[in-house]
């Protein structure tokens, strides 16, 4: 890990005003190798609480080794990730730093919800099961009480009719929208969405837009990865372009996608748009 | 046919056999646990745990049977182990089947969407409460095939015993064979025992098929296929 003077201060945010509240996620010179391959290169993002923080770029450019990292699904090779003012996967005792233990890892990660392209719902289980059991398993909720959660979630994800489907029987945008409920079952303080309607039937997508669209305007901290432009621009708050594992642009939708400076990020835009039809 | 002959050594092929089912069920009841834990070892992340496994695995997959439970029996007394005959075959017999069985087991968990355990660990859900619940709910039903086939295998197997001295059902039909001269009768005697375990745990594998399917449809299939 890079040099962390005072690893339990917040993070100062570039653009931290003389409020003190820092972001909510602060990524530091991430920096992730598989092997000889540097798939993510110095990227250093900050998300305000209740922003939608967008996340373009090609296939291989990184974007989802960038969530992956958040939430220690796979362990930066270097740089810091602090969620909250609080740092992820590492731990200060007695002024000196050390990796977190599992247990550690645990907590930091149930407070980021993550959802996935595809879904990732757990087959034996029906909707109401997948939902009720991180709750359970982690949170220390009653059966009762994570059953009374879930069916609130479904509910707001327009599932109140399917609690007890198993997944098979659901089309693919039901079950992202499990899966969406599934984390935010966790009370997470920020969700990572990683291309989540890209394996869904074109007139399945909206459904799940909608319900990204209604988290955001109840003021949930997400970063998003997605080819949906429409989306970013209409419902972000900043969108980063990365290519070959760097930032390369990152800015207000109406700069980066209406307005881009670096000619990779025009190019990659004039390439999605003409492939959107 | 001579059925008096058959007869006459009943009681000693009766108990062979059931020393064999008693063999048969202590090896395997011994050896699945032993190799649920190397299939998990050999998944781990720590390296310390995945590559004694891995050598264990592969090391007494490689060993004729034979050749360990003549260690088991000849070899270890002496280093001053004594075994008797029956245990001295099941240290063997376990030790082999567990290797295999390890690996089928592993091959269980290997078939599992890796995005299962992706989710699992981003919702914190602790290892040993996502094996319970996610994990392996999904591998048993993998699994069970290839490990029934191979239970059946070592069914088989522990004929080998009677090579070490214990008094099973191939033993028992020998010895009655070198006494009468009746090869064909007690060939075909020990050959339906065998059958007769051997059908029963082809049953159970049909019975536990049948009731997982009923109890998580067909998991394998999972949302994977869907989401392509
Ligand atoms: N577990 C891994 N092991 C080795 N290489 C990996 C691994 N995960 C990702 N990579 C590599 O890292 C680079 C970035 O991958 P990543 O999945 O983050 O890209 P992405 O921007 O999400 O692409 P896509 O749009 O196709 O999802 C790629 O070159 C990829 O092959
Ligand atoms: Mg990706």
């Amino acid at each position: 890990m890079t040099s962390a003077t005072d690893p339990n201060k917040k993070p100062v945010a570039a653009s931290d005003d003389a409020s003190g509240a820092g972001p909510m996620v602060a990524v530091r010179n991430l920096r992730k190798e598989f092997g000889s391959l540097v798939a993510v290169e110095d990227v250093s993002l900050d998300v305000n609480a209740g922003e939608v923080f967008a996340i373009i770029g090609a296939s291989g450019s990184g974007k989802s080794t960038i969530l992956k990292c958040i939430n220690f699904l796979e362990p930066p090779t270097a740089g810091e990730i602090w969620v909250d003012g609080r740092r992820v996967g590492v731990v200060e005792t007695g002024g000196r730093l050390r990796p977190a233990r599992a247990s550690e890892l645990r907590r930091s990660r149930a407070d980021i919800g993550m959802v996935f392209q595809s879904f990732n719902l757990f087959p034996h289980f029906t909707a109401l099961q997948n939902v009720i059991e991180a709750p359970m398993a982690v949170r220390g909720l009653s059966r009762s009480d994570a059953i009374g959660l879930a069916k609130e979630l479904l509910d707001r994800v327009g599932l109140g009719d399917k609690f007890d489907e198993h997944p098979r029987r659901l089309s693919g945008g039901q079950q992202q929208r499990v899966a969406i409920a599934r984390a935010l079952a966790m009370r997470p303080k920020v969700m990572l969405m990683d291309e989540v309607t890209s394996a869904l039937d074109p007139e399945l997508v909206e459904e799940v837009l909608g319900v990204m669209k209604n988290l955001a305007r109840d003021g949930m901290t997400m970063l998003v990865v997605t080819h949906e432009m429409a989306f970013a621009r209409d419902v972000a708050d900043s969108v980063v372009f990365v290519d070959g594992g760097r930032v390369v642009e990152q800015g207000p939708p109406s700069e980066i996608l209406r307005a881009p400076q670096e000619v990779r990020t025009k190019a990659f835009l004039q390439r999605i748009l003409r492939t959107d039809g | 046919m001579r059925t008096d002959l058959l007869a006459e050594y009943w009681p000693t092929i009766w108990n062979g056999f059931l020393i064999t089912v008693l063999l048969s069920f202590v090896v395997l009841a011994v050896s699945t646990p032993i190799a649920f834990f190397l299939a998990l070892a050999r998944q781990s992340q720590l390296a310390v745990l995945r590559w004694p496994a891995g050598i264990y695995v592969n090391v007494f997959r490689a060993l004729p049977v034979l050749i360990i439970l003549y260690f088991a029996f000849y070899a270890l007394p002496q280093f001053g182990m004594s075994l008797t005959a029956f245990q001295a075959a099941t240290a063997g017999l376990v030790i082999a089947s567990s290797a295999y069985l390890a690996e089928d087991i592993r091959a269980g968990l290997a078939a599992v969407d890796p995005g299962q355990r992706h989710a699992a660990t981003a919702l914190g859900i602790p290892y040993w409460r996502s094996l319970r619940r996610i994990y392996l709910p999904q591998a048993i039903p993998i699994a069970l095939p290839p490990y029934i086939t191979r239970a059946i295998i070592i069914v088989k197997g522990t004929a080998l015993a009677s090579l070490v001295a214990v008094n099973d059902l191939t033993a028992e039909a020998v010895r009655a064979i070198s006494i009468t001269y009746r090869p064909y009768e007690f060939l075909a005697v020990a050959a339906i025992l065998y059958l007769v375990i051997n059908a029963l745990l082809a049953a159970l594998q049909s019975f536990t098929e049948r009731h997982i399917a009923l109890r998580y449809g067909r998991v394998a299939a999972g949302p994977a296929a869907v989401a392509q």
